[in-house]
Parts: C-alpha cells; structure tokens; sequence
C-alpha cells in the first residue's frame, strides 16, 4: 500500500524568481511601467491606468512557496509616477521537513512619487519556516503606503499557530534615515506568540506603514476613536516621517474589513481617490 | 577621576541605579499603563504574567544584546558602532510615546553623567555626538556608557539594567494596579528570581538577530498616546 506523506518532496527543484519592475512618466506625462522582468512563481497581469495611477497585479499560480524557494520582488517607482502593486491571492508557506522559504522585497520611490503595495496574506501553514526581508527607501517627499497581512494557519483547517518559524526583518528608510525597524524571530513551541494571541487567538495579524512627510498627529487621534467590530487598531507616527499601523483581528473577514476601512481613510487623508479597478481588482478584499 | 577600582564600581552602581538618581524615570511607564488598564490587572499575580510574558522577553531577546553591543563598543571607543546601535533603537521603538520616553530618560541620565563625571574620555566624546545630532541619547546607550565610566562588569551591567527595567513597571504598578507596596515588592521578587536566566539566554541572541515581536503591546502602546485619561507620560 502506497504511503503518502504530507510533507513536501525533497528532490523537488527550488523555484527562485520574482519581479522587478520599474515605473515612471510616459511621454505624454502618465504613469506606466516602463521596465520589467517577471520569473515564475509570479505571474504579472498587464498593467493599465486609471485616475492617474499605474496599476499592476502580480499572481502567484503555484501553489505557494515551498522549502528552498526564493521570491524576489523589486519595485522602483522613479519621477512622480503614481503606482499601485496589488496581490489578490493569498501565498502559502508551505509545511517543509527542513530548510526555510525566502521572501526578498524591496521597494523604492523616488521624489514625488506614489506606491501602494496592497498584497493579499502570507499563511504559515503547519511546519513551515519562513524568513522575510523588506525595504522600503523612500525620498523626501514622495509617499507609499505598504500592507502586509499574516495569517499564522489554515483557519478553514482549524491550524493556528503550528507552523515552525517566522523570521522577519523590515527596514524603512525616509531620506536615507532609517526610520523604522523589525527584526524578530517567531517560533510558537518556544512561547514567542503569547502576545500576538492575547487579543484573539486566531491572531489575524495585519500591519500597515503610510510613509510621508506630513503630520498624522490629529488623524492618529481620530481613528483611535473609530470603532472596528472584532479587530483593534494601534497607529503611531515613526520617527521622523510617516506612520505606522498594527491590527489584530478576531478572524479573516474582521480583518479585511477594517484594513478596507483604514486605506479609504488614509486615501481621503491623502486627498487621492481610490481607482475603481484598483478595489475591483483586489479580489481578496472585495469578492 | 577618582580612580573606580576593584569593587569600587558598587557604590556608584547603586547611585545611578537608585529610583532617587533624577532621570525622569517616574513619569514613565513605558506602556505598562495602557495594557494594565487593557487587560484589567488588578493584582501582584497579574504582574509576575506581565514580566514572564513580555518584560522579560523583550529584555533578552531584545534590549540585552544591544545593551552588550553598546558596552564593548564603549570599551573598544568604537563609536561608529553607537551610532549605529542608536540609530537601530531609534528605529524599533515603533511606539512614539515608547521612543520618546527612552531618549527623555537618556537625555535626563546624560545630563547628570556629565555632572558628575564630566571629565571622562567617553561621555565627552558621546556628549559631541549627541550636540552634534549623530545620536539621539537613547536611554540604553547613556546606561552602557554609565557602566562603562564606573567600570561596571557586563554581567552586572546587564543586571543592573534589568533590575531598573523591572523597577519601573513595579513603580507605576503601585499607582496603577493599587497594590501594597509589599505586593510590588513580592512581584519584583520573581522578576529577579528569573533575571539570571534572561541574560543568560540573551547570551546566545546577536545584535542582527536581536528583536521581539509584541504586536498588541505595540498597538496598546500607540492608544496610551491619545487615551481620555493616563497617569503616565508613556
């Protein structure tokens, strides 16, 4: 009788690509990629325009990250192009004997510019160990707001909290000044999630940075008082330029709700209006 | 300088250490407050959870390996090295009240240094640093150039360091939680039964892969900034 295992099969090839795409103003002054290389395990839809801004849609059509795969993902957004990078579908950690999965991404906006990187959750599913690197260098003057959402388990399969380690390192950097840094190693046998789940133990966790230089002093104040049913929000403005945000939400759908209900604020904030196709496109929030 | 030799260092430890050195110390709870209101805390049990659970942890996994970093630097006058450290904390005390509570406690710390021991190579070199903005006075870094002027050993640095750490939420737990000056004392008592092993195991933690992950001590921090009412500065 056949035996099969649940475990990822070690004499697979690891799957090392990505992105790097480049935008800026096209000859009649509107956004547009203008440079970009794509490498499986993403996929990228065709970027097109809207209210002035770029916006590309980048897919995973494997199942998700596996050991030894590495994804690589490099945006630059140069002159004052407006950009938005969104991610519709979730990418799964998945469970590994031994060894990790790697994520690299690194995005940059020169003077002027706009980035929105909207991505769908990162799920580390049982077993699995995950090392994340981010950086964000953004220059004076320009604006980017960056969401990245963690799902610590399979919520549909009950699975929380059971995956091995989660190893995360974000540098932001506003002018060359680093102003915010996390750098943590996750792993729940050793006791490290006693926090994340006091709240609630789904730990629906979501984390969101608007770097730019204006004052959120008032805006902080004001959404602290907003009620978000099943989820609590905590923002702070960083060290010297922008603002950071931390959600933890009761489950998937309180979480989403309230990220959906901070961006429409932010954006007014902004004084931008959402694209249409950008909400239409990101299936994940808006089905 | 008076020479601080041998057990020389102790006298002073204990000066500097004292909740009576005027660092602007007492004003600060650094977040205790909010996530003692939050979780509706009420007794000396509720502590001991506190520092099992967050304060401890966060001193070993994080603030002791920068505090180790920051004495050899200090030793070996590698002062690029602090600014670096400086800089890093700067950038992972994501809470503004948290951030700002660590340089006020510092810049307060330096201020006295100076005073007292105003002709010392370091603190004339780091006071520099600090007129000049290159660093920010962060309060750890003021407390391993203090251990460094009084020639403290690391270990006992990094004791010395904890035992105010504790101390400050045991400070504010007076005022917060309601508790018997004996019951801060009961619950100091653990936290100190368990500081041996926190900086033991913060042996093995390096400066890059030093960092804690407390997500909902963050948020409740950031809310303490713009809560109806609060006893504490941070």
């Amino acid at each position: 009788m056949l035996a099969f295992s649940n475990k990822n099969d070690l004499s697979r090839s690891a799957v090392k690509g990505g992105a790097n795409l480049v935008y800026g103003l096209n000859s009649l002054g509107d956004s547009a990629l203008s440079k970009q290389w794509v490498s499986p395990p993403l996929h990228m839809s065709k970027t097109h325009q809207e209210d002035g801004f770029a916006i590309s849609q980048l897919l995973s059509p494997t199942a998700g990250l596996l050991q030894g795969d590495l994804l690589e993902v490099k945006v630059s957004v140069l002159d004052a192009a407006k950009v938005a990078v969104i991610s519709p579908a979730a990418c799964r950690i998945h469970s590994m004997d031994s060894g990790y999965a790697q994520v690299k991404q690194s995005y940059s906006v020169e003077t002027g510019g706009f980035l929105d990187v909207w991505t769908a959750p990162l799920i580390l599913q049982a077993a699995s160990k995950l090392k994340q690197e981010t950086i964000l260098d953004i220059a004076e003057g320009a604006c980017a707001l960056f969401c990245e959402i963690v799902s610590p388990g399979r919520s549909a399969f009950g699975e929380q909290f059971e995956f091995e380690q989660w190893q995360s390192n974000t540098r932001i950097l506003y002018n060359d000044t680093l102003i915010n840094y996390e750098n943590f190693t996750c792993e729940p046998k050793k006791g490290d999630v006693r926090d994340w789940q006091d709240a609630y133990p789904e730990g629906n966790y979501a984390s969101m940075y608007l770097i730019s230089s204006r004052d959120f002093d008032e805006f902080i104040a004001e959404m602290h008082q907003i009620e978000t049913p099943d989820a609590i929000i905590g923002l702070s403005d960083l060290n010297k330029a922008g603002l950071g945000i931390k959600i933890l939400a009761k489950d998937g759908v309180s979480l989403r709700r309230t990220i959906v209900l901070l961006r429409e604020r932010l954006f007014k904030e902004l004084k931008l209006s959402i694209p249409a196709s950008l909400n239409r496109s990101q299936s994940f929030f808006y089905n | 300088m008076k020479a601080l030799e041998n057990n020389a260092w102790v006298a002073p430890l204990l000066q500097v250490s004292d909740p009576l050195f005027p660092t602007g110390g007492y004003a600060h709870s650094l977040g205790f407050e909010q996530w003692a209101y939050e979780k509706a805390y009420d007794s000396k049990e509720d502590l001991k959870q506190f520092f099992l659970n967050h304060a401890g942890p966060a001193l070993m996994r994080q603030e002791f390996p920068y505090l180790r970093e920051a004495l050899i630097a200090f030793t070996e006058e590698d002062f690029e090295t602090i600014i670096q450290l400086d800089e890093a904390i700067n950038a992972w005390k994501w809470a503004s009240e948290i951030r700002e509570a660590s340089i006020a406690q510092g810049r307060g710390r330096l201020r006295l240094l100076k005073q007292m021991w105003g002709e010392d190579k370091s603190l004339n070199k780091y006071a520099e640093l600090f007129d000049q903005g290159k660093v920010m006075g962060h309060h750890l870094i003021v407390s391993a150039l203090q251990y460094k002027i009084l020639s403290v050993p690391n270990s006992a640095a990094l004791f010395a360091y904890g035992y105010q750490t504790l101390a400050t939420y045991i400070s504010a737990s007076i005022k917060l939680l309601r508790i018997s000056p004996e019951s801060a004392q009961d619950a100091m008592h653990f936290g100190l039964d368990h500081l041996s092993q926190w900086v033991e195991d913060s042996n093995a933690v390096s400066v890059s892969s030093a960092g804690w992950f407390a997500p909902l001590y963050d948020i409740y921090s950031a809310r303490h900034k713009t809560a109806f009412s609060r006893l504490f500065i941070s």
